[in-house]
């Protein structure tokens, strides 16, 4: 079991058999009385999220999570295709549950993916993704100003703002955590 | 809001010298106590670090100055004021830091608005000293200081909320805290500062319990922004219930499996000596100086923070 001393960012954790992470956590005591942990929650399947507020000591039982280096294979209908890079075994994950990470992956790329109670409930691409432009309009010629965008869409159905100066085929690195155009990648 | 020095420091030398001069033209006396005590009290819900390696007696890092302020006041001193380090254990957090910088004054008038008077003119003065104005912003609203402050007691704010305050404090204490930290506190002193007043007895630490109304203690705390700024007391003097609610502190710390402290003899036999009727108030300067500059986190204006603390376990 967790108690409140250790709840930080990213603790994994069970409320009413749902699995839970720590998304932020404050802790709360006024001068003369009991302290107490303000905790929020993101729930890992459904991705709503619990405030909750844990008198201090008290405990949170963990999570039955394992986080397993994969890659992606390919997609199948309504089914994406992941295998595990050291034991080879293939995963299963349907389409509903790859939310906004679907945009980030072609086939091979590695990912992270969340199990709870042995099933795959979470899939984390890398960081920064390598992704070709398959569609934009001509930017301005001679415009090299940073701070207009355009849209682009990427190979795998992503639309990103990018720099004017960018062209159908070029390939772009792009921040996962934001959905951001970071740079050109030359090849 | 203009940017902060590292740690503070700047603005906390302006914050300090803004009470040393209110505190001079009040008359009062600046003093300097021990952070080696004998005793840190026996506050229910404070732990404090015992200091080994120092004596054969055991001694502990003062939570607040407060039993040796009293003590002074006993042997004669009217009006004292002490800027003064005080260490809590198991404190750490946005508004919490170990140690930490504590404003504690006292008067021998038994007066609850003095201390309240007191607290405003000193906000006030200290807002105007760092802002150049009787506003401090927080969390991009601005919250004016001047104008009368809004006074709640805790039966009006459980009250708004469906809750009798004298019934949890009696039956639910951690349901009392729980509400007050979830609902109340978060709530209080945005539009203006407030006073909150009338603590329940259970609830009255080293406060005295209301001539006219024993269920409340002559106790207040003062919120800016969501903020508890201090609290103040007319203070407990009588030396009988003094030691009588020490007791009972401790075995309630027992009770909660937490180690009791001694009762610190030295404060009860210099209260069975005399102690003038008094109030006192201790305010958390590190929260006054969050405040007044904007500081999302106390540990911004703090020159020193101590690195993230694994807390204490009890045995």
């Amino acid at each position: 079991m967790y108690d409140t001393s250790d709840i930080k960012k990213g603790l994994k954790v069970v409320f009413d058999g749902a699995p839970y992470t720590v998304v932020e956590f404050q802790f709360v005591k006024p001068g003369k009385g009991q302290a107490f942990t303000r905790t929020k929650f993101k729930n890992l399947v459904t991705g709503s999220t619990l405030e909750r507020t844990f008198k201090s000591g008290e405990k949170l039982a963990p999570a039955d999570t394992e986080e397993r280096d994969m890659q992606f294979l390919y997609r199948e209908g309504d089914q994406w295709v992941f295998m595990d890079v050291s034991t080879y075994d293939q995963v299963l994950v349907q389409d509903e549950q790859m939310d906004d990470t679907r945009g980030y992956l072609v086939d091979g790329t590695q990912v992270t993916v969340l199990f709870y109670l042995q099933r795959p409930i979470q899939i984390t691409p890398p960081t920064f993704v390598e992704l070709a432009v398959t569609h934009t309009e001509p930017g301005f010629k001679g415009d090299t100003s940073s701070s207009i965008t355009k849209p682009a869409t990427m190979e795998t159905g992503l639309e990103v703002g990018v720099p004017p100066f960018i062209n159908i085929g070029e390939v772009l690195k792009i921040d996962t955590r934001t959905g951001e155009y970071v740079e050109r990648v030359k090849k | 809001m203009k940017p902060i020095s590292v740690g503070g420091v700047r603005e906390r030398h302006h914050m300090l010298r803004t009470i040393r001069a209110y505190f001079q033209e009040q008359d009062f006396l600046e003093v300097s106590t021990p952070m080696l005590v004998p005793s840190p009290g026996t506050e229910v819900h404070i732990e404090s670090p015992q200091v080994h390696g120092l004596a054969a007696h055991p001694l502990w890092l003062a939570p607040s100055p407060e039993l040796q302020m009293k003590q002074l006041l006993t042997q004669g001193y009217e009006r004292i004021f002490q800027i003064a380090h005080a260490v809590r254990a198991e404190e750490q957090g946005d508004r919490h830091e170990p140690e930490f910088a504590m404003l504690e004054w006292y008067r021998t008038t038994p007066d609850l608005n003095t201390l309240m008077d007191d607290t405003v003119e000193l906000v006030r003065r200290t807002a105007r000293a760092l802002t150049g104005a009787e506003t401090v912003a927080l969390n991009g609203r601005s919250i004016p200081l001047s104008g009368p402050w809004s006074v709640r007691t805790i039966e009006s704010l459980y009250a708004e909320h469906g809750y009798d305050a004298f019934t949890l404090a009696q039956h639910n204490e951690t349901e009392f805290f729980q509400v007050y930290v979830d609902r109340i506190e978060p709530r209080l002193g945005w539009g203006k500062p407030t006073l909150v007043t009338e603590w329940p007895a259970p609830f009255a630490s080293m406060a005295q319990r209301n001539p006219k109304n024993p269920r409340v203690c002559d106790r207040f705390e003062a919120y800016v922004g969501g903020i508890e700024l201090c609290n103040g007391f007319v203070e407990l003097t009588d030396p009988v219930e003094q030691e009588q609610r020490f007791r009972e502190a401790s075995e309630k710390r027992v009770r909660l499996g937490k180690s009791p402290y001694p009762i610190d003899t030295q404060f009860i036999a210099a209260l069975k000596r005399g102690m003038p009727p008094s109030s006192g108030n201790a305010l958390g300067l590190d929260r006054l100086l969050m405040l007044c500059t904007g500081a999302p986190r106390i540990q911004d204006i703090i020159a020193f923070p101590q690195r993230s603390m694994a807390p204490l376990r009890s045995p």
